[in-house]
């Protein structure tokens, strides 16, 4: 792994999300908004030509409120007791404006160590190259969850490094129990978050997305990024800086890593850092536990007004035209596209204007060989599909793990949807042809890079 | 000159909606409501009466009303009052609409509620006003809301010159009110289906009363709008944030409510049918912003914190000492 400059910019991007996260969220949200808007929306409105003499209706709600019926006058915004939230917020505003910040000191300062040692460890060329890499992406890892942790655990985490980790080398017992050490004191650190979490301190978008659970997953999904199945990305400058895009992928594997492995693509190595909000079979919505949990990473449901409502909104919205029919597909039938059908979505892209970019996904169809489809088992258990892989159902939970397949994703160029004019998403025949061309854009795709890698694990 | 009658100006929504429009120039207001509101309202003329729909004729013919701001629904903002058997809602929007039409009266804006449209794992994140209503909720409020969006649609197709224009509401809180559904968001515990987490939506009494007004002045809109705070909260935030303690029990305990005294106890009534606890219902209120320039002015955690603020001003009052 090369790159470290970048690796530093990442750092100091994360810094800046991580000052505004989760607080100013909250300012985000449209909360209070000037009384002159609706006077001025009420003149709008008004049947009467008399408008500029018309008092304004905030006047007219202040004066309601003298009038109506209630014994305890309503609080003000500002007379509100402080949520804990806003405490949270204060004490963070102090660590960002004092001039010298012990704590961000400290951050920084183990951060730079951790990394050093971490590039220390990688140059090495001595003893096994697995365990060598282990250990620097494990300290990675460490530096990334670092920018979330706040003073008692953060300290615990630096003493812990300083005895047993800077200065052991990676292959003594010792460093491996000072990275044990970290790693609990980080656990630690996620349970006062939970807690926290747990007294309704955290904000969601219109969606339902949930930043900083987002922010908490990114280290593990950016190792399996790096690390696991060391994705290659190709053409990620055709996803545009900002508005609307449509990408349209191949789907496999049957959980949907690939969605996930799309989105920390386009998180990690594109300049913009957005986010892709991938469209989800609308069957999901209905299993336990995993509604929230795909709501809170910014997913949606499947259906064409949903895609238009985030389209609407300048977001990336990513389809899986194959749905679970893709990701369920046997192992012999890989990188095959088998019901390919998209023309709702390009009809909703074709409206908003927004480019449709064709996604191929190379190496997720073998992290689970699906060698049969038990469909009575699928049925009882009320699933799309129930696999039998090489480990699946036989090692129980170390079944799920999926195998580490050498991945790239190619994100093909982007078709622009406003040369087709305003009409065309209104005729089937123009939708159908673009649903045909990013079909077999896709399929081209796929064929050329599983015939060009030599080999399934190291590409 | 327009005359404008407002019904249910007994309660807090409907004085609030009085009042504002009383501060319109060139306006007429008449409230009418079984209870006069609690403070006197200026240049309202209140008549206090029975709210039958003979009632509501005389009235209208009388002042030559030309618009009804139809508030008058029970259960919104006090407790339902279960010895009236039967849809006293219902009965009362069929008077209604009969007097308006009996005497001429060509603009009905009507409360509706943001739930009517049912909680389907298939519905879009963000409803449309076009979108299909719900097969039907138990018993209730919400049920007589369902009745009464079937009634209007009914009403309208048989009378097309009529403009009905229905004002879906979020669940209301704020200046005293708390609709049932909000009450339920501030019970501790408040029994939550596990694994599930809906975006909710809620709204201010205010910015409900500044909605139903302007939708009242603005000549030229018709149909439905939704009405509610942006952007939504989840279902266990809200509960959080209005005071009320999330408990999540699986689905099975909830059935086991229908025939088991100690878990009927705990689970309680809900204001809603349980599929309102597992998947979201939430309209889109881009419609109204557009239609009628509305925006709401309090967020959905304000307004929570506010009722969880008056909610323990209140229990403090009530202990002695």
């Amino acid at each position: 792994m090369d790159g470290r400059p970048e690796m530093t910019a990442l750092v100091v991007l994360k810094e800046v999300d991580m000052s505004d996260d989760p607080e100013s969220n909250a300012h985000d949200q449209p909360t209070v908004i000037d009384g002159s808007n609706v006077a001025d929306s009420l003149r709008e409105t008004a049947p009467t030509s008399e408008a500029e003499e018309r008092p304004p209706v905030n006047d007219a709600v202040s004066a309601a409120e003298q009038t109506a019926p209630d014994e305890t006058p309503a609080p003000q915004p500002e007379e509100a007791p402080p949520a804990p939230e806003e405490e949270i917020g204060v004490a963070y505003a102090g660590e960002r404006t004092s001039f010298v910040d012990p704590v961000a000191t400290l951050r920084a300062e183990t951060a730079a160590a951790v990394q050093e040692l971490e590039v220390e460890i990688r140059n090495q060329t001595e003893g096994p190259a697995e365990t060598r890499d282990l250990a620097a992406d494990l300290l990675r890892l460490i530096r990334e969850n670092l920018e979330r942790l706040r003073p008692p655990a953060l300290d615990n985490v630096v003493s812990a490094l300083r005895q047993n980790v800077f200065n052991s080398d990676y292959l003594d017992p010792d460093f491996w129990r000072g990275i044990a050490m970290v790693l609990q004191y980080q656990v630690t650190e996620l349970t006062t978050l939970i807690q926290r979490r747990l007294r309704g301190e955290f904000a969601i978008d219109a969606y339902g997305m949930d930043t900083e659970l987002i922010e908490l997953v990114r280290p593990v999904a950016g190792f399996l990024y790096r690390s696991w199945w060391r994705v290659t990305s190709e053409g990620l400058d055709g996803i545009p800086t900002e508005g609307s895009a449509l990408l349209l992928a191949n789907h496999s594997g049957v959980l949907p890593w690939d969605s996930a492995m799309i989105a920390t693509a386009v998180l990690e190595d594109h300049p913009s850092q957005r986010l892709v909000r991938s469209l989800h079979d609308p069957w999901m919505t209905t299993v336990p536990g995993l509604a929230p949990a795909l709501a809170a990473f910014g997913q949606a449901p499947a259906l064409p007004e949903n895609a238009a409502r985030l389209m609407d909104d300048g977001q990336l919205v990513c389809a899986f035209p194959e749905g679970a029919q893709g990701a369920g597909k046997l192992f012999w039938n890989r990188y095959r596209l088998t019901g390919f059908d998209a023309r709702d979505y390009i009809r909703v892209a074709l409206r908003a204007g927004a480019p449709i970019i064709p996604v191929a996904v190379i190496g997720a169809e073998e992290i689970y060989p699906m060698l049969i489809n038990v469909r009575p088992v699928a049925q009882l258990l009320n699933l799309p599909y129930f696999p039998l892989t090489p480990l699946f159902p036989w090692f129980g939970l170390l079944g799920i793990t999926p195998l580490p397949s050498k991945w790239s994703i190619i994100f093909d160029t982007p078709i622009d949807s406003s040369a087709y004019g305003a009409a065309a998403a209104d005729d089937p025949t123009t939708l159908a042809q673009i649903n045909d061309l990013v079909q077999r854009r896709i399929q081209s795709l796929l064929d050329e890079r599983t015939a060009a890698r030599r080999s399934i694990f190291f590409g | 000159m327009t005359t404008v009658l407002v019904t249910g100006v007994g309660g807090v929504l409907g004085s609030l909606v009085a009042g504002i429009l009383a501060t319109q120039p060139r306006m007429r207001v008449i409230g009418a409501g079984r209870v006069a509101p609690e403070q006197t309202l200026a240049d309202v003329e209140v008549r206090v009466c029975d709210m039958s729909g003979e009632t509501l004729l005389t009235m209208m013919r009388a002042s030559h009303v030309d618009t009804v701001v139809h508030l008058d629904m029970s259960g919104e903002e006090e407790a339902l009052p279960y010895e009236i058997p039967g849809r006293g809602n219902v009965y009362r929007a069929i008077e209604v609409l009969g007097a308006c039409h009996a005497a001429g009266v060509k603009r009905i804006v009507m409360r509706s509620s943001t739930l009517v449209y049912g909680a389907r794992p298939e519905a879009p994140m963000f409803l449309p006003e076009t979108a299909p209503l719900s097969g039907g909720a138990p018993a209730g409020l919400l049920q007589d809301y369902i009745e009464i969006e079937r009634l209007v649609a009914d009403f309208k197709a048989r009378h097309p010159d009529m403009r009905i224009i229905m004002v879906r509401c979020a669940p209301v809180t704020g200046n005293g009110v708390r609709s049932p559904v909000v009450q339920f968001f501030s019970r501790r515990p408040a029994p939550v289906l596990a694994g599930f987490d809906p975006r909710v939506q809620v709204l201010h009494t205010h910015d409900a009363a500044v909605a139903l007004a302007l939708a009242t002045l603005n000549d030229q809109v018709d149909g439905a709008f939704n009405i509610a705070a942006h952007p939504p909260l989840l279902l266990s935030q809200a509960i959080l944030i209005a005071g009320g303690q999330p408990l999540p029990l699986p689905a099975l305990v909830f059935q086991m409510a229908s025939f088991l005294d100690p878990v009927r106890s705990l689970i309680g009534t809900l204001p809603f049918p349980i599929e309102y606890l597992q998947y979201a219902c939430v309209g889109d209120i881009r419609h109204a912003e557009r239609e009628l320039n509305w925006e709401p002015q309090r967020g959905p955690d304000e307004t929570l914190r506010e009722l969880a603020a008056d909610h323990r001003q209140s229990a403090w009052q009530l202990t002695p000492g």
